[in-house]
C-alpha cells in the first residue's frame, strides 16, 4: 500500500502538510522560529499587516473562557513598510510559504497595502482580514457585509497578481452569502472563521474582563461552529477553504478535512503548545494510513449524512 | 541554527500551603535550575483542567541547581491556582521555561534594598539567594494584609537580610504600608532596589523612589496568554528615547527599570 502523503495545494501554493498558522496568533514568525524551523508548517500566516503603525488595545487584552480565550488585542502594527524591512527577510529565510495577512481602517486600504507587497518576494498569498471584530471602524466589520466584502477581494485582486484568500467572519446571519460574494468577486480560496464576538464580566469587580469590552473568542469552544460554517461554505462555493477555530488535535483537524477544508488552521494551541503541530501532523497521517486514504483530498468534505443534503444553508 | 527547549517535564518534590493563600511548590527537573536567573518565570499548564486553555505563569523563587530543584510560590486566585493545588509529590508538570528577562544582579551590587508585597515576596527569595555570600547588605522589606497572609520572612533572616514585615492591619509586625517604611530606611547609602508587588504598593514606592540614586528595577506582573511573546496579550507602557511603547511583560520584561514604566496605565 502507498504511504499516506500530506502534500497539499491551496489556490496555487504547494503546501507540504495542511497546517498553516492562523493569522494573529503567530506574530512574523520571530518566536516560534525560537523553537523549530518554520517550515513545520504547510504555510505561515502572519499576524494582520497594516498600512500605518497602530498601538493596538489597552490590557487588558485577554481573558480565558471555558474552553476558549476572549480576546481584544488590537492588532498592533508596525505598518507595511516596517514588515517589508523587519519581517519579511526573517521569513523568507525558512522554506515556507508565507501568506500575508492585511487589514485596513478603510477600504482603500486593502488595495493600497497590496500593492505594496505585490513588489515583494516570498510572499505565497494574500489573507484579506475583512473579519476581525476588534477594529474601531464602524466597530463591525467590513466582512459583516456581502457587497464590500466582494468590493474589497475585487480591488484587491486588481491591485496584485497574488492568490487572495478571504478571511470570513462568523458573526453575520449567513456566511454563504459572503462566501458567494467574495468568490464572484475573485477570491481564489476562503479561510474561515475568525473568532465570534463575545463578551465577559468579571463579578466581584462588576467590570469587563476586557478593556475593549467586547473581544473575540477562539478556542475548542467555537470548534463546533466553525465544523459547521465551514461544511455550508464547502457546499457553497468551488474555491478552497481554509478550515479555522479551535483546533487543538489532530481528531479537531481531521473533523475540518472532512467537512470540507482543504488546510486547517492552528492558533490558539500554539499558545499552550507551540509544538503541537507536529503532534497535529503525525495523527493525521496516522489516520490516514489506519483508514487506508493516500491523500487528505480522498477524505475532504466526506463526512456521511444519514440522508442526502436537502438544503446546506 | 540553535533552537532553544523551552519544554520541561518537572517532578513535584512538595507541594505545601505556606500561608492562608499561597503555596510552595518544590519541583526537581535538570535543565530549568541550572540556567534560570532570579526575576525569570516559568508557563505552567493545568494538566487536569482541559478547559483551562492557558498557561498560567510563575516567578522562580529559588533555584538548587547542584539538588536540581526549584521552587514557585503560587497564589490561589482562580480556577488554574485551584487545580494546582491538588499537585502531589511524584506528579508531572509541564512547564515551559525559563521566560522573560531576569533582575540584573551585578557582582559587587553593593547595598541591596528588597521590596515586596504579598506573592510579590517570591521572585525576591532568589534575589536574597544571589546576593548571599557576596559581600552584598541586604534589607528585606515585606508587606502583606494581615498575620495570616505571612510568608518568607524567615527565608530572608536565613540570607542575612535585615528584615522588616509590615501587615496592613497590624496583626503582625508593624502596623500599616511597607511603603511608609521605605521612607524611613531612604536615608540610609541604598545602591539597588529589586522590587515586585501589587500596583499600589508600585506607585507609592515610584513616588517615594523619585529622587533616589539607586538603580530600581521592578519584576511585573501580568495576564499573559502564551508567555513567550507571540500574543501580544501583556503589554505595558514604557518609556524609550523620549517615546512612549508598548512592551511585553514575558519578553520585554517582567523586570524593566522602575522610572521606565508607566504606572497610570493599567499594569
Amino acid at each position: 500500500m502507498m504511504k499516506p502523503d500530506l502534500t497539499t495545494h491551496l489556490c496555487g501554493i504547494k503546501m507540504a502538510n495542511p497546517i498553516v498558522t492562523a493569522s494573529g496568533t503567530s506574530g512574523y514568525g520571530e518566536e516560534f522560529s525560537q523553537f523549530y524551523d518554520l517550515k513545520a508548517f504547510g504555510a505561515f500566516t502572519v499576524k494582520s499587516v497594516f498600512l500605518e503603525k497602530r498601538q493596538g488595545n489597552p490590557t487588558p487584552r485577554i481573558a480565558e473562557c471555558a474552553s476558549g480565550i476572549l480576546n481584544s488585542i488590537g492588532i498592533p502594527s508596525n505598518g507595511v513598510r516596517h514588515f517589508i524591512q523587519e519581517g519579511l527577510p526573517v521569513l523568507r529565510r525558512y522554506q515556507v510559504p508565507v501568506i500575508v495577512s492585511i487589514a485596513g481602517t478603510s477600504i482603500d486600504d486593502f488595495p493600497k497595502i497590496a500593492a505594496i507587497l505585490d513588489k515583494e518576494d516570498g510572499i505565497s498569498a494574500i489573507e484579506l482580514n475583512i473579519s476581525c471584530p476588534n477594529l474601531e471602524a464602524g466597530g463591525c466589520s467590513f466582512g459583516a457585509d456581502p457587497e464590500v466584502s466582494g468590493r474589497i477581494v475585487r480591488r484587491v485582486k486588481s491591485a496584485t497578481r497574488l492568490p487572495l484568500i478571504a478571511k470570513l467572519t462568523p458573526n453575520v446571519t449567513d456566511i454563504t452569502e459572503i462566501a458567494r460574494s467574495v468568490e464572484a468577486n475573485g477570491a481564489d480560496a476562503v479561510s474561515l472563521i475568525n473568532t465570534i464576538g463575545g463578551m465577559a464580566i468579571d463579578i466581584d469587580t462588576r467590570k469587563p474582563k476586557l478593556a475593549n469590552i467586547f473581544g473575540g473568542l477562539s478556542g475548542p469552544a467555537i470548534k463546533p461552529v466553525g465544523i459547521k460554517m465551514v461544511w455550508q461554505v464547502y457546499n457553497t462555493v468551488s474555491i478552497p477553504i481554509v478550515g479555522i477555530g479551535g483546533v487543538m488535535t489532530w481528531e479537531d483537524a481531521i473533523e475540518y478535512i472532512l467537512a470540507g477544508a482543504t488546510a486547517v488552521g492552528v492558533g490558539t494551541a500554539l499558545f499552550r503548545d507551540p509544538w503541537v503541530v507536529f503532534d497535529i501532523l503525525k495523527g493525521m497521517y496516522r489516520y490516514l494510513e489506519q483508514k487506508g486514504f493516500n491523500r487528505l483530498e480522498d477524505i475532504k468534505g466526506k463526512v456521511k449524512l444519514p440522508q442526502p443534503l436537502q438544503n446546506s444553508r | 541554527m540553535k533552537k532553544t527547549d523551552l519544554r520541561c517535564y518537572a517532578r513535584v518534590v512538595e507541594n505545601l500551603r505556606i500561608c492562608t493563600d499561597h503555596y510552595r511548590l518544590v519541583l526537581q527537573e535538570d535543565r530549568l535550575p541550572r540556567v534560570t536567573k532570579p526575576g525569570q518565570f516559568v508557563n505552567i499548564r493545568i494538566n487536569t483542567r482541559e478547559d483551562l486553555l492557558l498557561r498560567r505563569p510563575f516567578s522562580v523563587a529559588l533555584v538548587k541547581p547542584e539538588k536540581s530543584r526549584f521552587e514557585v510560590i503560587y497564589r490561589v486566585v482562580g480556577k488554574g491556582t485551584a487545580a494546582m493545588t491538588e499537585l502531589e509529590p511524584g506528579d508531572t508538570v509541564d512547564l515551559l521555561g525559563p521566560l522573560g528577562t531576569g533582575f540584573n544582579i551585578p557582582e559587587n551590587a553593593g547595598n541591596c534594598l528588597l521590596l515586596g508585597g504579598g506573592c510579590g515576596v517570591a521572585p525576591l527569595w532568589a534575589v536574597a539567594d544571589k546576593l548571599y555570600g557576596t559581600g552584598s547588605k541586604m534589607i528585606a522589606m515585606l508587606g502583606f494584609q494581615s498575620a495570616e497572609h505571612v510568608f518568607g520572612e524567615d527565608v530572608f533572616r536565613g540570607y542575612g537580610a535585615h528584615t522588616v514585615v509590615t501587615t496592613d492591619d497590624g496583626s503582625y509586625g508593624v502596623k500599616g504600608f511597607i511603603t511608609q517604611e521605605l521612607e524611613k530606611v531612604m536615608s540610609q547609602q541604598i545602591d539597588r532596589i529589586y522590587i515586585c508587588g501589587p500596583t499600589p504598593m508600585l506607585k507609592a514606592a515610584s513616588s517615594i523612589l523619585e529622587k533616589s540614586k539607586a538603580e530600581c528595577q521592578v519584576s511585573l506582573e501580568a495576564r499573559m496568554g502564551c508567555g513567550f511573546g507571540v500574543c501580544l496579550s501583556c503589554v505595558v507602557s514604557v518609556r524609550k528615547e523620549g517615546n512612549i511603547e508598548k512592551q511585553r511583560v514575558c519578553s520585554e520584561g517582567p523586570v524593566f527599570r522602575l522610572k521606565d514604566i508607566l504606572l497610570d496605565d493599567e499594569t
